[in-house]
């Protein structure tokens, strides 16, 4: 009897805890399902499914204003990226291999920027080009997307390096490579789907960061994800629906490869010597 | 040594407070199949990374070849090395981790046209069929060819390996071990070897030096290694482990009798040291040391038993008899048995 009433019992907490798992997703993912659906609904002023449609997508891309803002977003996601990978790879680099003082505090502030509020970097950064008496444009808004993507890279490619045999340096400069040759024929592809992953995360982080960027961008320098914001004190439009539903789609697909490459290869490439032997 | 491709001279390193190498003086001649024996942390890996170059050491030479090379970094040197774990370009395939040195100035001979120094390499190694696999499909046997093919093809003056056979099993290990003397004869280039395994470092090499503390405690050809040691620590490294007062004896040495052998009898009664006094008149042993003891552990090891025996002083000998079926019953001795050791004068060795 008693053993009946503990699995009966058991039975259906498990069913509870099915439910509440449900529930958890159906919160989290319900307006963005919402939001999906809608945009390729057919009737524009109410929230009643009338039927499938690709029309806001076609308005979208004849949106001049819509169309600049990808444009600018494009710009700004590009140039950060590049520069962002680069002092972040090397940074990351110099953490990983040298012994440097105050180590461990560099770390400290390298970590900084991922856990500080964006608000406060928005309004620092706003200061700071303020100080320095430069005018905000999309040029201030790439120096801010860049400030803030650095430490994502920096930390990605340390990791990437935890596991790094250097007795593989050591065998390119034996075999009569310099630091330099070493660095490009041995070190660089090995950590290159690190840094890539890197790469990735600071095109998603740029392309649909809206705080900092609205606190940086001068005239002119309207990204996407300002331009939606200025599209929804309007009004919610259908088209803004299809907006955010194509910046997710390239979201999704950018992390996605991102992880895949964080992952990629890291069994065979470092399968010589595993960390712990 | 007059024809020395490498030679140490007063070498020292030390890792912060710590001294790796203090002080070691040796020479290595050109063709020689040479082992820097000892255990883990006496300095013999620092030793290696000195003469490749990766370290710098605080004090003393090392000349390669008659050139000090002070300050010449490793990708300058005349020397290759075969890491522990061979250290693969796992990116690289086979051919393309063994023609990786030919585009650097250290290949200084002309070899030809790479692609045909690397088919030679391959053939040398036997890899010739999987010259386009990636390192990870490869055994760890094959690592290793590849390892050396890599270090070869650059001929340089002294090859210097880490630990060659340490990640490989035991079966393996033997067979690497005669192809890898066979490759340095017929390469004819110096070896120097790193290594904590003492039949290893005898099967290999044509001479030795045993490491302690970051120090030499004997330099010598194999066999003087193994029959003389000079110092308790080389003896106990080697693996003779019964000390005495001035000298050791090798547990292989050493005999077991289920009774007082002959001419010695009861007046063999241990000594102050654990030794009775040496008889050497007994007509059927050449036996001149008995020591009357129990057996304590008897561990069968296939071709032998090791017999550990308790002295009457309390001092633990090891004898190992070879199972050949001897005359004496050897398996009425059980532990707890009473046992006479014997052993042949000849056979201590002195020790400093």
């Amino acid at each position: 009897m008693n053993t009946e009433r503990g699995m009966r019992n058991a039975e259906r907490g498990t069913a509870a805890l099915r439910w509440f798992s449900w529930l958890v997703y159906a919160f989290l993912y319900a307006p963005i399902a919402v939001l999906v659906v809608f945009s390729f609904n057919s009737e524009r002023q109410t929230a009643v499914w009338r039927g499938f449609t690709l029309d806001w997508y076609r308005v979208l891309f004849r949106d001049a204003a819509i169309g600049n803002a990808v444009a600018n977003s494009v710009i700004v996601a590009a140039a950060a990226t590049v520069i962002a990978t680069v002092i972040g790879t090397m940074a990351g680099l110099a953490m990983a291999r040298h012994e440097v003082p105050g180590k461990r505090a560099t770390r400290s502030l390298l970590y900084l920027p991922v856990i500080v509020p964006e608000i406060v970097v928005g309004a620092a950064l706003v200061s700071l080009f303020g100080f320095l008496a430069m005018r905000l444009s999309l040029t201030t808004v790439i120096l801010a997307h860049v400030a803030f993507s650095i430490s994502y890279v920096a930390l990605v490619v340390r990791a990437r390096l935890a596991c790094f045999d250097r007795s593989l340096e050591e065998a390119a400069m034996d075999l009569g490579a310099t630091r330099w040759q070493t660095f490009s024929r041995v070190t660089l592809p090995l950590i290159a789907p690190g840094v890539m992953a890197g790469a990735l995360l600071v095109f998603t982080l740029s392309i649909d960061d809206y705080i900092i960027t609205s606190f940086v961008a001068g005239p002119g320098a309207t990204t996407l994800p300002l331009q939606i914001y200025w599209m929804v004190k309007t009004g919610i439009t259908p088209e803004i629906n299809a907006v955010s539903t194509l910046l997710l789609a390239v979201t999704i697909v950018l992390i996605a490869a991102a992880q895949r490459l964080q992952v990629a290869r890291r069994s065979t490439v470092f399968s010589d010597r595993g960390p712990g032997s | 040594m007059s024809d020395a491709i490498l030679r140490l001279d007063a070498v020292e390193k030390r890792f912060g407070a710590t001294p790796a190498v203090r002080g070691v003086t040796l020479e290595i001649a050109r063709g020689e199949f040479f082992a820097l024996l000892g255990p883990s942390g006496c300095g013999k890996t620092t030793l290696l990374r000195l003469i490749a170059g990766f370290e710098q050491p605080d004090r003393g030479r090392v000349i390669l070849d008659g050139a000090d090379v002070a300050g010449v970094p490793a990708n300058e040197r005349p020397v290759n090395t075969v890491f522990q774990h061979y250290a693969l370009f796992p990116h690289l395939t086979v051919a393309e981790n063994v023609g990786f040195g030919l585009r650097y100035k250290k290949q200084r001979e002309v070899v030809g046209h790479p692609t045909s120094a690397i088919h030679e390499m391959l053939t040398l190694v036997r890899l010739e069929g999987l010259a386009d696999r990636k390192p990870d499909q490869l055994s760890g046997g094959q690592k290793q060819r590849v390892a050396l093919a890599r270090a070869l093809i650059l001929r340089p003056k002294v090859l210097l390996l880490d630990e060659p056979l340490a990640a490989l099993d035991v079966k393996l290990r033997k067979e690497m071990q005669m192809e890898l003397k066979a490759l340095q004869r017929r390469v004819g280039i110096t070896f120097v070897f790193v290594t904590h395994d003492q039949e290893e470092a005898l099967t290999l090499a044509d001479r030795v030096a045993v490491m302690n503390l970051g120090k030499i405690e004997q330099v010598g050809a194999t066999e003087e290694i193994f029959e003389r040691p000079r110092t308790r620590f080389v003896a106990d490294f080697m693996g003779a482990v019964n000390f005495f007062d001035g000298f050791v004896v090798r547990p292989e040495k050493m005999r077991l009798h289920a009774a007082p052998p002959a001419g010695i009898g009861q007046a063999s009664a241990p000594g102050a040291n654990g030794l009775s006094q040496a008889r050497r008149e007994s007509t059927h042993f050449p036996t001149s040391c008995c020591v009357e003891g129990t057996v304590e552990s008897k561990t069968y090891q296939g071709e032998t038993t090791r017999w550990q025996v308790r002295a009457a002083d309390g001092k633990l000998l090891t004898v190992v008899e070879p199972n050949d079926g001897a005359p004496d019953d050897v398996s009425r001795w059980r532990e707890g048995g009473r046992v006479w050791v014997t052993w042949d004068k000849r056979h201590q060795v002195p020790l400093q």
